[in-house]
């Protein structure tokens, strides 16, 4: 019975939390809790994985889990007929589904808990207690950083949830662009969207928690699948478990691989998936491919190549004569490192040959380059380097290694590094999941060399007590960009609630025209369309702070022929961002009017009097119908 | 040759450790940057605002003395840790040559100026200090957008520009060829 105690009080405690606040706190209190966020996250994730076990019979992780993350895109299908077709109110069925998934999601772990064999529940006990371990040291390291519990780090999060607003509003998003203006380039499909809009629709969370709540509990989960990898191929926990937290307290800046749930890093989840399936084989990576590929248009068909890779030639089930073709493709690899590094060297990226347009349109190169770019990957994986060449050489020169997997890391980890030096736009992102082969190559190191487990453990121990200042530190200069003049560091403000409750509970018939960074804040809380979201054209930035400074008929037109602009009826959203540009002593050169990627996200400069606009306005009918300190919404009533 | 490796790992990573703590010390320091480039000290406070210590646009009885000069630039010491590169630059013409050496210690960054100016008839010399955003000065100290930079100056006369966001030090050189100072910019922020 004892061994049943941990998931029985897990399920115990949800349900008590949730039934007590809930009767007690009321559901908006439960809207804006960070542990019913996490409650709501890890249901969102951990559900696949139960449906896997129960259901299909299969292993938590593996293809069973990527096939029933499906659910998720089903149901917006699903709700989709029934919107169109009753004209169902989509975000009351979210709402509906949310609570259901925390109710299925502790109703299969009771089931688990007691139909299960002790040995296997021992192992989910271990499982539950290593995710909540995950979740404090996380938000320990949040703390130490100056995040608040509603700190919202990731524009992408926001720009992201425009997708998850517009699905719940009935529209079509198969791919993003379908629903938004937000979105530039085709990269995905909307499979990532429908997950996270089961958590932050669904559980209708105030959005700062919703991403802060996703990605803890992203990082626990990915954490939990990185240390059973490892202990298929080191066959320890503890070892195992110390190694995935080395893996997670690495921030890789641009990659992100376990920072932040994103469509590039759902995509390595679901890789890590592949690989963690049992008698894996090419057909069933085939199978799956779709799936990691709508996830993102990149790194997946490219993780399906190494997944091909990996059960063709790497795969310690595969055949054992597989070896030297292993070898010779990783020593391959390996020399295409040297290759592109000093081709880098000499200058060569494929963004300054290639994507010079793409360039001149950002504004700046997207890369390092020598000697900045090994000092970036000094600074970001610092104390496993020196372990990881030492590792790379050993398994190289060894004649016979025990198991295929630490060449399948090496060959890894030399694919990345070679895209790297190649240097395509944000080639940082190329070096997603390198931290995990990286700390896989590492255990296998310490694993072949024989070391007695307590070394092991101490050498583990160090090495993530080493990598957590350089994890913080990075975070901490990560953080830069989100720091508000009132010291609070995310991207979100309260100075824009007032806002959106209005524009929530208003529904005009226009496009809203603002400040980029204002249009963002909009169109990830609610349903209006605006001109451009925060990448929003120079062009029409340019327009829009004409015509406020100088409302005449000429400005009034040129804005609306503006780049962004699609429709007549406008719903002009004065903010205090539009006037932050008097602070510059260069007027010349205002960050957000410059570039497409800088934007002004305080919000508390107040409004000046706006009287000539105002006349303007009105004389085109315009009506003041919200008011507040850093706001006015000027609308054309129906 | 196992047994090698293993104490090779063992010592790199009992190595690794304190260099790490180390490394991790600049946490408790405000995150502000502080680098030397295109003739300026420039320092990049968390909140995006910047200012400037241009060297080149110091002012000897109205004329930019040194706006045609480039200076001679030797950088220092390690960027780890608690420990910051201290910088030295050296200007020299006909007229002039200024000497400023300038080190971070926690969230105080000193510039060290000596000054030597040819002999003539010179009433004052003025050194600047550009502000990228309007703010307010008062009490010698420059506040904007949640961060504060005291500004001290051992033997100049500070004053500020509103209308450009410019700080000017100011110091009497009649009857002198040679100004030894330290500026000293101490910062804060929320």
């Amino acid at each position: 019975m004892k061994e049943r105690i941990v998931p029985t009080m897990a399920i115990l405690s949800v349900f008590t939390y949730y039934l007590f606040n809930l009767i007690t706190q009321g559901l908006s209190y439960l809207h804006n809790d960070l542990i019913f966020g996490l409650i709501s996250a890890l249901s969102v994730l951990l559900l696949p994985a139960l449906i896997s076990k129960v259901i299909l019979k299969k292993g938590y992780f593996g293809i069973g889990y990527i096939l029933s993350t499906l659910i998720y895109p089903a149901l917006y299908i699903f709700f989709l007929i029934l919107n169109r077709s009753i004209q169902a109110d989509m975000v009351a069925l979210y709402n509906i589904t949310a609570t259901l998934i925390i109710a299925t999601s502790l109703f299969l772990l009771s089931l688990i808990t007691i139909m299960e064999s002790k040995d296997h529940i021992k192992k989910v006990s271990l499982a539950i207690l290593a995710i909540i371990t995950v979740i404090l040291l996380v938000m320990g390291s949040r703390k130490i950083v100056g995040l608040d519990k509603d700190s919202l780090l990731s524009l992408d999060f926001l720009q992201h949830n425009v997708v998850s607003t517009q699905m719940t509003d009935g529209k079509i998003c198969i791919t993003p662009n379908q629903c938004s203006s937000l979105f530039k380039k085709l990269g995905y499909t909307t499979y990532y969207h429908s997950i996270q809009t089961a958590h932050t629709v669904g559980s209708n969370l105030n959005i700062g928690i919703a991403e802060v709540s996703l990605n803890i509990a992203f990082i626990a989960v990915s954490s939990l699948l990185i240390s059973l990898f490892l202990n298929r191929h080191i066959k320890d926990k503890t070892i195992s478990f110390l190694a995935s937290l080395s893996a997670i307290f690495v921030f890789e800046l641009g990659a992100h691989s376990f920072n932040f749930i994103l469509p590039q890093t759902f995509t390595l989840f679901l890789f890590l998936n592949v690989l963690l399936e049992k008698e894996l084989n090419w057909k069933k990576v085939l199978f799956i491919s779709p799936i990691l590929i709508s996830t993102h248009f990149i790194f997946g068909p490219l993780l399906t190549v190494i997944a091909l890779f990996f059960v063709i030639l790497f795969n310690p089930e595969g055949k054992p004569k597989n070896y030297g073709l292993a070898k010779t493709l990783t020593l391959l690899s390996f020399l295409s490192v040297i290759i592109t590094f000093v081709a880098n060297l000499r200058g060569f990226s494929i963004e300054r040959l290639l994507q010079m347009q793409e360039i001149e349109q950002l504004g700046y190169l997207t890369n390092y380059y020598f000697p900045d770019n090994l000092n970036f990957l000094a600074i970001q994986y610092a104390p496993l380097l020196l372990p990881l060449i030492i590792a790379t050489i050993y398994f190289i020169l060894k004649k016979k290694n025990r198991e295929n997997i630490s060449l399948f890391a090496i060959f890894y980890i030399c694919i990345s590094l070679s895209l790297f030096f190649l240097g395509p736009t944000y080639a940082n992102k190329f070096l997603i999941g390198v931290s995990f082969f990286t700390i896989l190559l590492i255990a296998l190191l310490l694993s072949d060399l024989r070391t007695n487990k307590t070394v092991a453990v101490i050498i583990l121990s160090l090495l993530l007590t080493s990598s957590i200042p350089f994890y913080l530190q990075n975070i901490q200069k990560y953080n830069r960009f989100y720091t508000q003049n009132n010291g609070k560091i995310s991207a979100t403000t309260n100075d824009d609630d007032g806002i959106i409750m209005h524009l929530k509970n208003n529904r005009y018939d226009c496009q809203i025209v603002s400040d980029p960074y204002t249009q963002l804040i909009v169109a990830s809380n609610t349903n209006y369309q605006t001109a451009g979201g925060h990448y929003q054209n120079l062009e029409t930035r340019e327009a829009f702070v004409n015509f406020v400074e100088n409302p005449t008929q000429r400005s009034y037109e040129e804005l609306l022929i503006s780049p962004d602009i699609k429709r007549n009826e406008l719903c002009i959203l004065l903010s205090s961002r539009l006037y932050s540009k008097e602070r510059y002593v260069n007027q010349d050169n205002i960050p957000w009017l410059n570039s497409m990627y800088e934007y002004e996200i305080n919000n508390n400069y107040g409004l000046p009097e706006i009287s000539r606009l105002g006349r303007f306005l009105l004389s085109k009918n315009y009506e003041i119908t919200y008011l507040d300190s850093n706001f006015r919404l000027l609308v054309v009533p129906e | 040759m196992k047994t090698i490796i293993k104490v090779i790992i063992t010592t790199i990573v009992l190595l690794t450790l304190p260099i790490s703590i180390y490394y991790g010390l600049r946490l408790k320091d405000t995150p502000f940057t502080y680098e030397y480039m295109n003739r300026s000290y420039v320092i990049t406070l968390p909140n995006k605002v910047w200012f400037e210590i241009n060297g080149s646009t110091d002012i000897l009885n109205n004329d930019e003395i040194l706006i045609n000069e480039t200076p001679e630039v030797v950088e220092e010491g390690y960027d780890i840790g608690p420990q910051y590169p201290k910088y030295t630059t050296t200007y020299e013409n006909d007229t002039i040559k200024k000497v400023q050496t300038s080190k971070r210690v926690g969230d105080t960054l000193t510039i060290e100026s000596y000054i030597e100016i040819a002999e003539g008839e010179h009433d004052e010399y003025i050194q600047k200090v550009f502000f990228s955003q309007h703010g307010t000065f008062k009490d010698n100290s420059y506040t904007q957008e949640g961060c504060n930079v005291k500004i001290s100056s051992k033997n100049g006369t500070l004053s500020y520009d509103e209308e450009y966001a410019l700080l000017m030090i100011t110091y009497d050189v009649r009857g002198i060829t040679k100004v030894e100072d330290t500026l000293s910019f101490e910062i804060s922020c929320l």
